[in-house]
């Protein structure tokens, strides 16, 4: 009883939203952003040591 | 390898994007999930921090470059803006991520905290810097002009994010008598998922920066 008054209430967390497991689409959407991102950046390194190279 | 460094900056932010949202974090009140905003909104100040001190090397070598009448070397000065101006992208999403997050928590996208304040004030002085640049066009005034006024603008941000919010109350963790995250709740678990995302996103900048600054030096030919 007074242990119980003593604790803080639990804090809301995304549990149900965890428990469905659909979150792992979420992570690999951001994932492929990502990349996607990366991947340009590795583009424009490309282009520009081209250009570099030209010059 | 030239290029590891790079492929690291996207393994570790690629890892923390993953982890950052599956891994377990501390339950708290009111936070909630946001917590997980560690893992991306701080390491944006971080970065800017690495790129105006990386900007701020490139100042103080293009005033050295200058030294017993040689030429100055406008290589510096390309960098110095290069990195200043990538810098500010970063803390653009710094202050947008941060303002998300402030609603969420404290209620308001914007309070008058000495946090947010001295960011802006440190958005200005460095839009100043441009401006300066901008609005000279011997390449060699406005080289050590900007330079100058480089340091001046870093030690000013320094003050601005580092120092005054600490010395007054501010809602802002780690600030005035507000612990930090590290202080109870970034846990060892959190650690493991903070570190790796503010080294990773320090080289995504570093490797964005120096992109701006080839590209720089190829228009300038």
């Amino acid at each position: 009883m007074l242990l119980s008054f003593l604790q803080a209430p639990p804090a809301e967390m995304a549990d149900l939203f965890r428990a469905e497991g659909k979150i792992y689409v979420v992570v690999a959407v951001i994932g492929i952003v990502f990349a996607g991102l990366v991947a340009y950046l590795v583009w424009m390194e490309r282009r520009i040591t081209q250009l570099e190279k030209k010059a | 390898m030239k290029n590891l460094w790079k492929i690291l900056g996207a393994a570790l932010v690629g890892y923390t994007l993953i982890a950052g949202l599956l891994f377990d974090v501390p339950r708290l009140v009111i936070l909630n999930e946001t917590i997980r905003n560690l893992y991306f909104h701080v390491p944006m100040w971080f970065t800017m921090i690495a790129l105006l001190a990386g900007s701020l090397v490139y100042s103080f070598r293009l005033l050295r470059s200058g030294d017993q009448g040689r030429l100055l070397d406008l290589n510096r000065d390309r960098q110095a803006k290069a990195f200043a101006e990538v810098a500010m992208i970063f803390s653009l999403l710094g202050l947008f991520t941060g303002m998300i997050w402030a609603k969420a928590t404290w209620g308001a996208y914007w309070t008058a905290d000495p946090k947010l304040n001295g960011t802006a004030v440190t958005l200005l002085i460095y839009a100043a810097y441009f401006i300066l640049r901008g609005s000279i066009d011997d390449a060699e005034k406005r080289a050590r002009l900007a330079a100058v006024y480089n340091v001046f603008a870093f030690v000013l941000m320094i003050v601005f994010i580092g120092i005054l919010p600490r010395m007054t109350d501010s809602l802002h963790p780690g600030n005035g008598g507000n612990p930090a995250f590290g202080n109870y709740d970034l846990d060892n678990r959190m650690r493991m998922v903070f570190y790796p995302a503010a080294l990773g996103w320090i080289l995504i900048g570093w490797w964005i920066a120096q992109l701006r600054v080839r590209l720089e030096n190829l228009s300038a030919q």
